[in-house]
């Protein structure tokens, strides 16, 4: 068969190819969000106890429609479903979305692949604060069940303003922001070390079992808090989408001679970044490589336009992140493995594949 | 003619060094200057400096007899345009996406058909049309040196600032994009500041040239009286033949002037004066 001549001119093709990258992109978001409510679906019908599809419908339908339908099901499997199943599939999504998309705007701003939202520190902060709030506020339970979560958001925000002062000092520069995370989540280890090497074998062992960072016993109020957080947060992520673009393919001098205010940008998604990240680690613990990883597998599927990316990207971390709790529960049930754990299991090799089996072109 | 672009009595300090000292410079609209000097002579502080991306410590830039810091970002940002000397490369972008980010002070949340259209037409002029959905990763530099210059010219600005825009191109390149550059400035009464190392080049596609030395203008004006062996020897350290082959200047530096040839090298990133043996 003869090729075509090009017609009406070659110049053409430039910009249909460029309207279908665009729509495949937003296909490819549908298909993964799609995914992600199916697989969600299916993994909250897995564990020890049984539950039909049934009572999953009849539960979500009772709920959502705030009582109008009354679900006759099962009573046992209906509390399994609302107290245990249900709160941890959908903090999973939450953490995951949360976590990768804090990651996708730190790499973003800092025009680093190797950062993630724990890159300034806020994962040492928190865990340090979870720590003393566990050796030493035991006792008082008049701050009740918020008070580690609290605590570990509070020195989450504070090591986040300190990094941000500084950097702001200097111009606020993605060095200066790397430089100064990195070395203050140096000083909040070996503070946590330090209060580690004070504590009793029981303070201990739920300090450490805080930060492998586990989904154990979520409650719907975490749910809700930080479901809350990150649908406030995405949207305005998302319209500073183009920004984020022009700051990463040509830096910051070309970006502000385009008309943006760099350093109001980075800014910003630093103070998105840091609170979507902290409100989830405040809640479950220090789970890593989601915030690294879930921006890296979104890019190599869709590419580094951040008007797809940022939603693919919490669609990823999302996916990720149920898929490795789920392992965590089923694969040696009755015991659950926490999920910061077994994310890197499942990561890991998904990722290394995804490297190997792309084009070369994805780090020049 | 109208006067475009002024800066008057600019003084740039980098640090503690000063790096430029009472540098004045004036544009009529369409006009090309050149700017030629050696390394850490001021040519990148000044195209800073004119682009509004450094503040001087002294001195005022005008634009159309508005100071510049007196204009919003982004109107500024539409009227005119900056390629640098490089660009790294951090994660997968294509050359399409690249240039369409020229069009960011024109646009909203998304680019219109008028903004696809004006990138084609820059790709196609800097015959990158091939290229336009490869990764910037793929490319050679001088590749994505010309996707730097396609993204500013699809920024459709009045005036297009260049930081050394040939560094990375071989001679045919150079000849090509130059050229481009100088038909763009000659159709669209763009004026141009293209700081460039390559005398003969700087000479051929330049209306008028700046010499600068130790951040002061050595020499000003058409090149046959800024390129003189007398201002070469004196702020290269070279003694040069300058002639004329087929009607364009030709610049043959054979020798190196000793006492010209010691000189302060400042660095960016030592702060320590460098000597050269």
């Amino acid at each position: 068969m003869t090729a075509l001549p090009r017609f009406p001119d070659p110049s053409l093709d430039m910009a249909l190819q460029y309207r279908a990258h665009g729509r495949r992109s937003v296909l490819v978001i549908l298909a993964s969000f799609a995914g992600l409510i199916l697989i969600a679906g299916s993994v909250t019908l897995m564990g020890i106890s049984d539950t039909g599809l049934g009572t999953l419908f009849a539960v979500v339908a009772e709920k959502a429609s705030f009582g109008l339908f009354i679900a006759d099901a099962d009573p046992q499997q209906t509390r399994v479903l609302i107290h245990l199943r249900l709160p941890r599939v959908v903090m999973a999504i939450i953490a995951g979305a949360a976590l990768s998309l804090a990651g996708v705007l730190m790499q973003a701003i800092t025009r680093n692949p190797l950062v993630s939202p724990y890159t300034i520190g806020v994962s040492s902060a928190a865990a340090f604060g979870a720590s003393i709030a566990i050796m030493f506020g035991v006792g008082f339970t008049s701050v009740g069940i918020y008070f580690v979560p609290l605590t570990a958001f509070l020195f989450a925000l504070g090591c986040a303003s300190l990094v941000f002062s500084m950097a702001w000092l200097r111009g606020m520069g993605a060095q200066t922001m790397i430089l100064t995370g990195i070395a203050l989540m140096y000083l909040f280890s070996a503070m946590t070390a330090a209060v580690q090497f004070v504590a009793t074998q029981e303070q201990l062992a739920r300090v450490v079992h805080w930060t492998f960072g586990s989904l154990n016993g979520v409650r719907w109020d975490a749910v809700a808090i930080a479901g809350g957080i990150i649908l406030i947060v995405l949207p305005l992520a998302q319209l500073r989408a183009w920004q984020l673009n022009a700051l990463t393919a040509a830096g910051d001098d070309v970006a502000r001679s385009l008309g943006i205010n760099v350093a109001l940008l980075r800014g910003q998604a630093v103070v998105f970044s840091v609170i979507v990240s902290a409100v989830v680690i405040s809640f479950v613990g220090v789970i890593g490589f989601v915030g690294l990883i879930g921006p890296h597998v979104a890019r190599l599927i869709i590419g580094g336009d951040h008007r797809f990316l940022i939603p693919f990207s919490a669609i990823c971390g999302a996916i990720l992140l149920l898929l490795a709790d789920t392992a965590g529960r089923l694969v040696f049930s009755p015991t659950v493995i926490p999920v910061g754990i077994v994310v890197a299991f499942v990561g890991v090799p998904l990722f290394l594949h995804l490297i190997l089996s792309r084009r070369s072109e994805y780090y020049a | 003619m109208s006067l475009h672009l002024s800066l008057d009595d600019i003084h740039f300090r980098y640090g503690a060094r000063q790096v430029l000292t009472g540098v004045s410079m004036q544009l009529d609209r369409g006009e090309i200057l050149g700017l030629v000097g050696p390394n850490g002579a001021g040519k990148s502080s000044l195209v800073r400096t004119a682009l509004g991306l450094a503040r001087p410590s002294c001195g005022r830039v005008l634009l159309n007899g508005t100071d510049l810091s007196r204009i919003a970002p982004r109107e500024r940002a539409r009227r005119m345009a900056y390629v640098p000397q490089s660009s790294p490369v951090s994660f997968p972008v294509t050359v399409f996406e690249t240039c369409l980010l020229g069009r960011t002070p024109h646009m909203g949340a998304t680019p219109k058909p008028r903004d696809i259209e004006i990138v084609e037409e820059m790709l196609e002029r800097l015959r990158l049309q091939d290229f336009a959905f490869r990764s910037m990763g793929e490319l050679s530099g001088g590749e994505r040196q010309r996707v730097m210059l396609a993204r500013a010219l699809a920024q459709e600005t009045e005036l297009i600032v260049l930081d050394e825009p040939t560094s990375a191109l071989d001679i045919g390149n150079q000849l090509f994009t130059l050229r481009v550059v100088a038909d763009i400035a000659r159709e669209r009464q763009v004026t141009a500041v293209i700081a460039i190392h390559d005398l003969s080049l700087a000479a051929r596609f330049t209306d008028r040239l700046m010499l600068l030395h130790h951040g002061k203008v050595e020499a000003e004006g058409a090149w046959e009286k800024t390129l003189t062996e007398a201002t070469i020897s004196r702020t290269y350290g070279v003694q040069a033949e300058i002639g004329l082959l087929r009607g364009v200047p030709v610049f043959a530096p054979y020798e190196a002037v000793r006492t010209g040839a010691v000189q302060k090298v400042p660095s960016q990133n030592w702060p320590e004066d460098n000597i050269l043996p």
